[in-house]
């Protein structure tokens, strides 16, 4: 009994740690909303562009960031070293420059609120007024 | 250590190309990736190789580091969203190691519309399905592409333009690609004995991609034009002899290199669905020229990921189109015009024979990412080789092959990227 509370009271403290993420663009960007699919093909490198067309810049975590993996895994089902794999089949084919990264959420928000063509993701949390919410991961979208 | 004009031409190109955007304010991209690998092979006969380029590699035991071992280095340049300049340098036991053959890419990308895509420069070779990341070993599941169909591949790169489109199929996603241009390299013919034979050539490419869902089909199709003639030498002796042996003016036909094409047609799938995965490739060669065999080339891979360890089995197999050569001189000639003419079919045979690939593969292995970036490789091959079908391996001695050959190859790599 003692050993099950514990495990409740272990789901209960994780559950924070797998929180929602939010993906953000720059709040001057005419793109309202995105689908899955659209940000699946922003993020991995399929489309350089928002749909209208105006060009793309995919900002991105450090790789090693449990909030990368967590994206990652929620958008594709893929695991870090498969992303990264797959990535490094477009960037040394020079198809594709790879995405920026970040240290953290705050210097990615930081990028967004100045890059008009920045789209990234963060996780859940109260935003500045110069970037918006095209879509929302929930932590059980898999 | 003299600078190829080819080197010269491309950086100048680039430099054009960059300068009207001096003023701009240009991102820079820096990345690598690296593979240090230790081959062994149990057979003190024959050497194994990665492909046709190698003229060393392992065999008795010897731990040969040469087959796979390479750090590459990327510099991306972005100045607009609509240009960017590539240049890949990679650093590996090459045959003709010079700074003009280390350069594998550079080349200036001009994408107008998100979907379209113009390059000129130096480019990848986009033949077959792993191509254009075929030295970059984190992306594969093995420790280098399958020997049996990518032993083949002999254009890794080539100085022209290739242009692509992107096209949304619903759900789907269709690129196509078409690319010209020309590339020229030294094959060696005989282990670590410095000896070649030099090809130029031109080639055009179509290729297509279909990615959906889970899926990915893929077909693509080149001709390579020969610009070189390789065999005058042998040619004109076999032009002495014709006086007295009519048939050889067909041989000699034959024999011609300049302006003769071949072509591959290969199809490709790849199914994962991040659990199980399964890898298929298939290329048709078809030739006009004696140097350049008929034949086919496939692998077919099935493997399961448990965690960060990735398991797998490979089956390769190639096989040449065209019965053996052999050139038969009819008898009562008289001497010694006779035993010269046979002994000129014994060699021109064993020559045109040797560019043959007849052998099949079984293997299985493992991929353990073990950390960020990096991945540890084991696998073990088993090879059948035909005595009538060796080009993939040289013989430790330099003699033909006399009977068939069954080396095992063990393969270790530590691949990463930074």
């Amino acid at each position: 009994m003692r050993k099950f509370m514990v495990f409740i009271i272990a789901l209960i403290i994780s559950g924070p740690l797998q929180a929602d993420i939010l993906v953000i663009v720059n709040a001057q960007n005419p793109v309202a909303a995105l689908e899955k699919k659209q940000v699946v093909d922003l993020f991995m490198g399929r489309v350089s562009a928002f749909p209208g067309g105006a060009p793309a810049q995919t900002l991105d975590l450090k790789t090693g960031t449990p909030l990368r993996a967590d994206f990652y895994k929620r958008l594709t089902g893929k695991s870090e070293a498969q992303v990264d794999a797959y990535w490094a089949t477009l960037v040394f084919a020079g198809r594709m420059s790879p995405p920026k990264q970040f240290t953290d959420d705050l210097a990615l928000i930081g990028e967004v609120v100045k890059n008009k063509m920045a789209i990234a993701y963060v996780s859940r949390q109260t935003l500045p007024g110069g970037v918006k919410v095209v879509i929302e991961l929930p932590k059980s979208a898999q | 250590m003299v600078v190829d004009p080819r080197v010269i031409s491309l950086l100048v190109l680039l430099s054009s190309l960059a300068s009207p955007f001096a003023g701009a304010e240009v991102e820079h991209r820096f990345s690598g990736f690296a593979t240090l690998g230790i081959t062994l092979n149990d057979n003190p006969d024959v050497v194994f190789r990665n492909d046709v380029t190698q003229d060393d590699g392992a065999y008795e035991h010897n731990g040969s580091w040469e087959n796979d071992s390479r750090v590459g280095a990327q510099w991306q340049g972005r100045w607009s969203p609509q240009w960017e300049t590539t240049v890949q340098l990679v650093a590996k036991d090459r045959f003709d190691n010079t700074l003009a053959n280390s350069i594998e890419w550079a080349f200036v990308r001009y994408r107008p519309v998100d979907g379209l895509d113009l390059r000129l420069g130096r480019l990848g070779a986009d033949a077959f399905m792993l191509s254009d990341y075929r030295q970059v070993g984190y992306t594969l599941p093995w420790v280098r592409p399958p020997q049996d169909l990518y032993g083949i591949t002999s254009l890794y790169n080539f100085d022209g333009f290739d242009l692509t489109r992107r096209i949304a199929l619903g759900d789907a996603m269709l690129n196509l690609k078409t690319f010209y241009g020309n590339s020229s390299e030294k094959y060696p013919t005989g282990f670590n004995n410095g000896q070649f034979t030099s090809f130029d050539f031109d080639l055009f490419g179509l290729s297509s991609d279909l990615e959906w869902s889970e899926w990915k089909l893929r077909y693509s199709y080149v001709r390579v034009e020969v610009n070189s003639d390789l065999t005058k030498p042998l040619r004109n002796v076999w032009a002495q002899v014709a006086p007295a042996w009519p048939a050889a003016n067909n041989l000699i036909g034959n024999l011609e290199t300049r302006g003769k094409q071949f072509r591959y047609h290969q199809v490709g799938l790849n199914y994962d669905n991040n659990d199980w995965w399964f890898q298929s490739e298939y290329v048709r060669i078809n030739s006009d020229l004696m140097l350049v065999a008929n034949g086919e080339n496939a692998y077919t891979s099935l493997g399961k990921r448990f965690g960060s360890l990735n398991l797998f089995t490979l089956v390769g197999y190639a096989t040449p189109n065209d019965p053996e050569l052999d050139i038969s001189i009819p008898a009562g000639l008289p001497e010694p015009i006779g035993s010269q003419l046979n002994y000129l079919a014994q060699v021109t045979a064993t020559r045109l024979n040797g560019v043959r690939i007849k052998q099949h593969s079984y293997g299985v292995g493992a991929r353990w990412d073990f950390t960020s970036k990096m991945a540890l490789k084991f696998q073990v091959e088993k090879f059948y080789i035909d005595k009538s079908g060796t080009n993939l391996w040289f013989s430790t001695d330099g003699t033909p092959l006399g009977d068939d050959k069954k080396p095992t190859v063990i393969s270790l790599a530590w691949d990463m990227l930074f």
